[in-house]
């Protein structure tokens, strides 16, 4: 009987033939990077394809093919204006097959669809300043997701990084 | 681990695991595809699944099937599975091929389905974890 671990380093094992463990790791990268835009757009943003097309300038056909996991031909300049329009970061990074492994059976709700910095300052994971630019985010479809994560932190589940009545000022804003 | 769907897959009345023989016969990449694919699906919440282009929740002949849904050069292959026998698992049942929405073998969808009865009827013997070596 094969165990939750058992499949971890099954994975591990397969990896020994270069020309799969190659292709496994480029296809990780489509398969989450097709997820990701697609949660991005959708669940963050309630955009369609063709908002973001518009958002980007480009055809929603394109879009299209970004969603696709057997498209695979991103560029990282693309990726970075992706990043931008979402308003989350893009690590791209050389890494150890072990992280590979590690990172393909972790991916968590947020790993697929990243919170973006305005969520992140509703939800007081990073501190608002006076500097920051806080954009209200009236496209997140996830609005009441993030009202209860932040009902959470006033009522002390969750521990804030911010001072609680700043919070409440900017979901009562 | 996130696992939300075990996925395992169908075993003959031999005890040959039938899709790890065609799994193991795959070239590397498209076996990449597939594992890359099946272990994200073990990931992601059930509504989640017919939200992405590479998994369709079919209709029709097929109702009650699910395909993996992978190109590779320029060839449409389908891995077809269904959420079951018990909660929170994915059983893998036939393997083939889509070509002008028609599957090859054309009769994939009652291989599937018997493959799917022999499972629910006895789902200790004729299915295991899948493998991903």
């Amino acid at each position: 009987m094969t165990t939750d671990d058992e499949r971890e380093k099954q994975i591990r094992a397969s990896l020994s033939n270069k020309e799969y463990r190659d292709a496994l790791a480029v296809e990780h990268v489509n398969t989450t990077l097709a997820i990701q835009i697609r949660n991005l757009r959708e669940n963050n943003n309630k955009w369609r394809q063709s908002d973001l097309a518009k958002h980007l300038g480009i055809h929603q056909e394109t879009i299209s093919q970004w969603e696709n996991p057997d498209y695979g031909r991103h560029s990282i300049t693309t990726l970075k204006k992706l990043a931008a329009a979402f308003d989350v970061a893009l690590l791209v990074k050389f890494t150890p097959f072990s992280e590979l492994v590690a990172d393909m059976v972790n991916l968590s709700a947020t790993r697929l669809s990243p919170p973006s910095y305005s969520d992140e300052l509703l939800l007081g994971v990073l501190p608002i300043s006076a500097t920051s630019t806080y954009v209200k985010p009236t496209k997140s479809a996830d609005a009441n997701s993030i009202l209860v994560e932040a009902d959470k932190i006033l009522q002390g589940t969750i521990p804030p990084f911010i001072d609680t009545t700043t919070i409440k000022e900017t979901i009562n804003a | 681990m996130n696992i939300v769907s075990r996925v395992y897959d169908y075993v003959d009345i031999t005890g040959t695991n039938i899709i790890k023989s065609w799994y193991d016969e795959l070239e590397p990449k498209l076996k990449a595809k597939f594992t890359s694919r099946i272990i994200t699906l073990e990931q992601m919440s059930r509504p989640d699944w017919a939200k992405n282009k590479w998994i369709e929740v079919l209709t029709g002949d097929k109702d009650g099937l699910i395909a993996i849904k992978v190109e590779h050069q320029r060839i449409q292959y389908r891995l077809l599975g269904y959420d079951g026998p018990f909660r929170r698992e994915f059983t893998l049942l036939a393997n083939g091929t889509e070509h002008n929405n028609k599957y090859i073998p054309l009769e994939i969808g009652t291989i599937a389905f018997r493959r799917k009865n022999e499972v629910n009827n006895n789902p200790i013997n004729r299915r295991v974890r899948h493998d991903y070596r």
